[in-house]
């Protein structure tokens, strides 16, 4: 059986054990999610492309503190996380959602651009404030779970539920700004 | 907008998102047989999924590739390696790291610091380093490369033609 039809699980039990072709198989099926996550928390793709080399060697060098193989993905985007707040935090601060946060009445807007919306739908998300970002790039780009989300961003299951709606339903206002529908309420 | 409608449109997006239960979508979708509203808001957030997923997303460089290809060409930091870092370079490591000085003034101060035996340490294993190395890397390099053919090339001034592969 060839490496490329191992399951995750088993590509992580290679690299464990010091695969370098199970490490380049992971690389290759995580590169493209991960520099685009990595892109919308730091809005710069040079960083962005830093940030996931680091998390690679990372990945390399610790893999053997994973406990369990099956959490890989959220491991791994954990890391990417840890590294892009390390080079957010002396540039622009990154006001990160908390559980208690959820119930209350902040803005998912970013204030500063909601206004200067261009014709592209991307625009809209740059309209969100950065940890609402998060949490639809990690949702509807990177395909992860709320679970995954959760364990990733620290937050309970339930802050994820209610601040992905929130996310959601501000991007639908501004959809409907943008492109003419009613309010929707 | 009543708070049952915010209720259904929390299940809204959790539906889309595929983490609602079957008896809370089935609800879900009587509500919006008879909510215009909540109706509005799947269909505005199906539009934007959809859009949001048509956007051409950040590709890795060519140049970030090679530079995950270099990670691991020595084996990971691990074992000896890492506990050499820590016992011999963490100290000047941490020194540096609290110095309030300038880099000009660290590089003083490592300098006028630096013990004699450990610096005669360090030459000694910068020598048997090298020696390990030399005999050592070439062979690192076979054993990791050794899935990817060698490509000979023959050169017949100007054209380069490819005449075979050697796999060892
Ligand atoms: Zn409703």
């Amino acid at each position: 059986m060839s490496q490329s039809s191992l399951t995750e699980r088993r590509l992580v039990e290679h690299l464990r054990l010091g695969s370098r072709e199970a490490f380049g198989q992971i690389y290759v099926r995580y590169k493209g999610s991960l520099c685009n996550y990595c892109y919308w928390l730091v809005k710069e793709k040079d960083r962005a492309e830093d940030i996931v080399h680091e998390t690679f060697l990372k990945v390399w060098n610790n893999i053997g503190t994973l406990d369990d193989s099956s959490s890989f993905r959220s491991w791994l985007f954990t890391i990417a996380r840890n590294q892009a707040l390390l080079f957010l935090r002396d540039r622009r601060p990154f006001e990160e959602l908390t559980d208690e946060s959820s119930s209350e009445n902040d803005d998912p807007l970013h204030a500063l651009i909601s206004t200067e919306l261009s014709d592209s739908i991307s625009s809209l998300l740059n309209a969100l404030s950065p940890a609402y970002r998060e949490l639809i790039v990690l949702r509807v780009y990177e395909g992860l779970s709320y679970a995954e989300i959760a364990s990733v961003t620290g937050l309970s299951l339930s802050a994820v539920r209610v601040h992905l709606y929130r996310a959601r339903k501000a991007l639908a206002r501004l959809y409907n700004e943008q492109y003419g529908d009613k309010d929707d309420g | 907008m009543t708070g049952e409608c915010n209720r259904y449109q929390m299940a809204l997006s959790a539906s889309l998102d595929g983490e609602l239960d079957t008896e809370a979508t089935r609800a879900l979708f009587f509500h919006l047989a008879e909510c215009e509203r909540c109706r509005l808001f799947w269909n505005s957030s199906i539009r934007i999924e959809r859009e949001l997923l048509k956007e051409e997303r950040i590709r890795a460089s060519t140049a970030l590739d090679a530079r995950v290809a270099s990670i691991g060409r020595l084996g990971r930091l691990g074992g000896f390696g890492k506990s050499l870092k820590q016992s011999l370079l963490r100290p000047l490591l941490d020194r540096a790291a609290t110095s309030p000085s300038t880099l000009g003034e660290k590089v003083a101060q490592e300098r006028v610091s630096f013990p004699y035996s450990f610096a005669a340490i360090v030459s000694i294993l910068a020598v048997a380093l090298g020696y390990i190395l030399g005999t050592v890397q070439p062979w690192l390099e076979n054993t990791m490369n050794e899935r990817e053919p060698q490509v000979v090339y023959v050169s017949v001034l100007p054209d380069i033609t490819v005449v075979g592969h050697l796999t060892e």
